[in-house]
């Protein structure tokens, strides 16, 4: 067996720091405000049953209308951090890595190498269905778990990345 | 297919009613802790059908053992072991030779007069679907063996496999002296902390309260005749029983360490490496040198004082389905026990070729922001002692966290210190720990995935965390400079990237 080991010139290495990371399909955004909107409005709807429910004293009746007050806050802010959290996650495919960026405060960036993707789930739900949008999941070696999940593709790019990147590992 | 489906010795039955003897006593304790408390405190009336109860779990035992011996059934073909076993659901197993990372040979005490042996195969896949062909010849055992170790699959590289044929007489590369294991024997992790908790937990309660929880023990052993003497006899019994939990414990580890590697041996054929060792059972545990993921050096406390490291090689671990305690999943690990510090080196170099002739230099985190983002964690459970206790005993309370924080910024600041990377040539280095160290070496090929991750706190001061994901299991590193964490991970990337030889 040769062996060589050549001194690398590290400086002259490609970074994952001048990545020109490009965001997700503009769809994905309004796919994450309709999940939030449906999931939120269903609980707003639910918080309306206790004063519903309460028959007499209207005092309590109205007291109980906080919860409703309450739920719309709350579906305010969290549908706002969903799609901003939608709109700041960032891909890039480099010749011989994927790279994803995501999270608003706490930022997290995965490199993944193509040589190393064991093998791709591509999958879409209803919702995505009608926004035209697929996750890809992407699995290595060595645990059960997903190393990385890329929600916000239309059909056609997550289909075409799969197939890219599986054709590549043969 | 052709074959026939082959049948192990009847003796299987002894081990697979030590395998289910193993599982009432690791598994099903819970259970069965609450039914011996039970049989203790019955009266006599009760003690018959405790009786029973016990004789109806053996005889469940032995029928299971019995069943499971007739049911398994195994065969070779060309490329392929194939399996069939299962009492109430049966299952068929075939699995590639090439899969296979790790075999091992067992001669336990029971089946050695009839000349059999256990061979177990490891595959990278889930450790529920580990496989035992108990009690088969031991020079089939050894024919199997040398076949899986030989086999070439037609499509590798040959750059890679080439060397990995196995010569008739292997070179040792490493023995270990019995006083060597028993050194290993005192590294057992769970031995250091009893032996803490029993010096904390000694000196804080007073002597009334060893005096009154001994005069109860006592008197649940009913040693009367002794008891007769009086006071300062009793205080040296008890102190005498209180030191002996440590012995004990540390007896015990070191029996454990002797039973399994006593007369512990290396040896490496090719490719591949093979560790034969045991007091009564002899074992051998072979893997392929391609097949290892990293290598661990393991010093805790007590290996430092000792001046030796335990090596650890790590596979490609289960899977996390598999592990329900949640403990980081991976195979029982090849273990090369009590290293000296001038062979730690050699050693690893043994199993990854490429690793540096020397000790890296380590790069460490930012220890003031390591500090500062581990204190809040220790921040609820202080303020709640402290609160607590005011309640109780009053103004002495404060003493609480003062000292409660004194001992959190010490041991953060000696985790701390212990965090660090470093890259020479193709191989990583990450190190953690505490008191030990823990550090893990890996050719940089056979990284899986690299994370960087930053909280906001972390972006402010360019820190990182790194997450390095091997086939083996995840190494993490806080706090390091976001420069730091970039170079490691575009160094590995292009490691990575650029090798041609198979990781697996």
């Amino acid at each position: 067996m040769t062996f060589a080991n050549l001194a690398l010139d590290i400086d002259a290495l490609p970074s994952a720091r001048d990545i020109d990371l490009k965001p997700l399909d503009p769809r994905y955004r309004k796919e994450v405000l309709t999940q939030s909107l449906l999931i939120w409005g269903v609980l707003l709807l639910i918080s309306f049953i206790p004063s519903v429910i309460v028959a007499k004293p209207p005092e309590v009746k109205t007291r109980l209308l906080l919860l409703p007050v309450i739920m719309t806050t709350a579906t305010v802010l969290f549908t706002v951090l969903a799609v901003k959290m939608a709109a700041a996650k960032r891909m890039a495919l480099r010749d011989h890595d994927i790279v994803f960026r995501s999270g608003l405060w706490w930022r997290k960036t995965v490199l993944l190498p193509r040589n190393r993707v064991q093998h791709i789930e591509l999958s879409s739900g209803p919702l995505q269905r009608k926004f035209g949008l697929a996750s890809l999941k992407f699995y290595t070696a060595g645990g059960a778990a997903v190393d990385l999940q890329i929600d916000g593709l239309s059909q056609e790019h997550a289909r075409s990345l799969r197939d890219h990147v599986m054709q590549q590992n043969l | 297919m052709t074959g026939t489906w082959r049948r192990t010795s009847p003796v299987a039955v002894v081990f697979f009613l030590t395998k289910a003897l193993k599982f009432l006593v690791t598994d099903g304790f819970a259970m069965l802790a609450p039914a011996v408390a039970w049989f203790a405190t019955a009266s006599d009336g009760m003690k018959v059908w405790a009786g029973v109860w016990f004789a109806a779990l053996a005889v469940l035992g032995a029928v299971w053992a019995v069943l499971s011996y007739l049911r398994f059934r195994y065969q070779l073909t060309d490329s392929q072991v194939l399996v069939r076993r299962g009492v109430i659901q049966r299952e068929q197993l075939n699995i590639d030779f090439d899969r296979i990372q790790d075999t091992s040979i067992d001669e336990p005490f029971y089946v050695r007069p009839f000349g059999l042996a256990v061979l177990k195969l490891d595959t990278a896949g889930s450790a529920q679907k580990e496989i035992a062909l108990a009690g088969i010849g031991v020079d089939l055992a050894n024919q199997i063996r040398n076949t899986l170790l030989r086999f070439q699959p037609q499509t590798t590289d040959p750059n890679t496999d080439a060397a990995e044929t196995v010569p008739e007489s292997a070179p040792v590369l490493l023995e270990r002296s019995n006083r060597q294991i028993v050194r290993y024997g005192l590294t057992a992790n769970g031995l250091l902390w009893v032996a803490v908790a029993f010096g904390v937990l000694a000196g804080a309660l007073g002597e009334e309260a060893w005096e009154t929880a001994g005069e109860f023990v006592l008197e649940r052993l009913r040693m009367g005749t002794l008891l007769e003497t009086g006071g300062p006899a009793r205080g040296l019994l008890l102190a005498l029983s209180l030191l002996a939990v440590p012995v004990l414990l540390a007896l015990f580890s070191v029996l454990g360490a002797l039973w399994r590697y006593a007369n512990y041996q290396l040896t490496a054929e090719g490719g591949s490496f093979r560790r034969s060792s045991g007091l009564v059972s002899r074992q051998q545990q072979t893997l392929k040198g391609s097949k290892v993921q990293a290598a661990v050096w393991k010093q805790n406390a007590i290996a430092r004082m000792l001046r030796i490291t335990n090596l650890q090689l790590r596979l490609v671990s289960a899977g996390q389905e598999v592990n329900s305690s949640g403990m980081p999943a991976s195979t029982p690990a090849f273990l090369v026990p009590a290293l000296e510090s001038d062979e730690l080196i050699p050693v690893t170099r043994e199993f990854l070729p490429d690793a540096p002739t020397e000790r890296p230099d380590f790069t460490g985190i930012n220890r003031a922001y390591h500090l500062k983002r581990s204190l809040w964690y220790w921040l609820a459970p202080v303020g709640g002692v402290t609160l607590g206790l005011s309640f109780a005993i009053g103004f002495y309370a404060a003493i609480i966290p003062l000292l409660g924080l004194t001992i959190a910024v010490v041991s953060i600041r000696l985790r701390s210190s212990k965090f660090g990377i470093a890259i020479r040539g193709a191989t990583g280095f990450l190190r953690s720990g505490f008191i030990g160290t823990h550090t893990a070496v890996f050719s940089l090929r056979k990284v899986q995935r690299v994370d960087v991750c930053q909280s906001p706190g972390q972006r402010k001061r360019s820190l990182a965390t790194l997450n390095v994901h091997l086939a083996s299991h995840t190494i993490t590193i806080p706090h390091v400079t976001l420069a730091d964490a970039q170079h490691f991970a575009d160094i590995t990337l292009y490691h990575v990237e650029s090798s041609t030889r198979s990781w697996f």
